[in-house]
């Protein structure tokens, strides 16, 4: 009996129907444009941004990119850069 | 005869319009230089304020300087440092060295399009509005702005250089955008 919750949640799982928490929603343009940087904050911070350039997976040449995009990515990568400027070297 | 001179004088600035040319002075350190002694730091949020002794070629020097930023104090005592000594070797005079690279590419124009990891000279990199120097994977760092055409249409892109090595004059595109 005291192993009916384990086997409970092994037979969810193989049935695929395991919460994998709620969906990603990126960051959109404005919300980049509102977002205030902190040294105090900077490993979540890098986390959620770099975890946003990972979504986004933009090319590295600002060329390859449409206006849309240039304008986020180039928002982006301010703020990932925010952090050593500002901050200092230890993350 | 004359004719021939003049169709290689045609050649030869044919070539010398299809290169591209990377210059980069600096001031070559021919002191002996010894060690920062009794250092005295005073530092607080955004400034840090150093007073040291330096010898150089066998003579003491007392220097101070303050240097006021957003970074780190620790990191703005280094920056003091550094620019107190860069200071009194510029005041003591040496020998400036250049250097240039020359790469030419006849027949054709060379693109000159700085991207991730091109090898570049600071000297040819545009300044950011934010020309501090910082710190990133102990690499010397600084932002950059540059100014090119996309379809006639013109464009501004920033990003990030690193110094490859303290005596190096080769920088690094870290990042552009």
């Amino acid at each position: 009996m005291k192993y009916l919750p384990a086997v409970l949640v092994l037979l969810l799982a193989a049935c695929g129907k395991v919460d994998n928490g709620p969906p990603y929603h990126p960051l959109t343009y404005e919300e980049l444009v509102q977002y205030q940087p902190s040294c105090s904050k900077r490993a979540d911070q890098l986390r959620e941004l770099r975890l946003l350039q990972n979504y986004w997976g933009f090319k590295a040449d600002p060329d390859e990119l449409n206006d849309d995009d240039r304008e986020y990515n180039a928002r982006l990568k301010n703020l990932i850069w925010w952090y050593p400027y500002n901050c200092g070297e230890q993350e | 005869m004359k004719y021939s001179i003049l169709l290689l004088s045609l050649v030869s600035q044919i070539a010398v319009a299809n290169c591209n040319v990377k210059t980069a002075s600096y001031l070559a350190n021919e002191h002996q230089v010894g060690p920062i002694t009794n250092l005295v730091k005073d530092q607080g949020e955004g400034y840090c304020n150093v007073a040291f002794d330096i010898t150089v070629d066998g003579t003491q020097h007392h220097l101070t300087k303050k240097y006021k930023g957003l970074e780190r104090s620790e990191i703005l005592c280094q920056y003091a440092r550094d620019e107190a000594r860069e200071d009194l070797l510029l005041d003591l005079g040496g020998t400036f060295k250049a250097e240039a690279v020359t790469s030419c590419n006849e027949g054709a124009i060379v693109p000159v399009k700085i991207t991730v990891g091109s090898t570049v000279l600071e000297t040819e990199i545009g300044k950011h509005k934010r020309s501090k120097y910082f710190t990133r994977n102990g690499l010397k760092c600084r932002m950059f702005t540059e100014h090119g055409y996309v379809d006639g249409t013109p464009r501004v892109y920033n990003g990030v250089i690193c110094q490859n090595d303290p005596e190096d004059s080769n920088w690094t595109v870290m990042d552009k955008w």
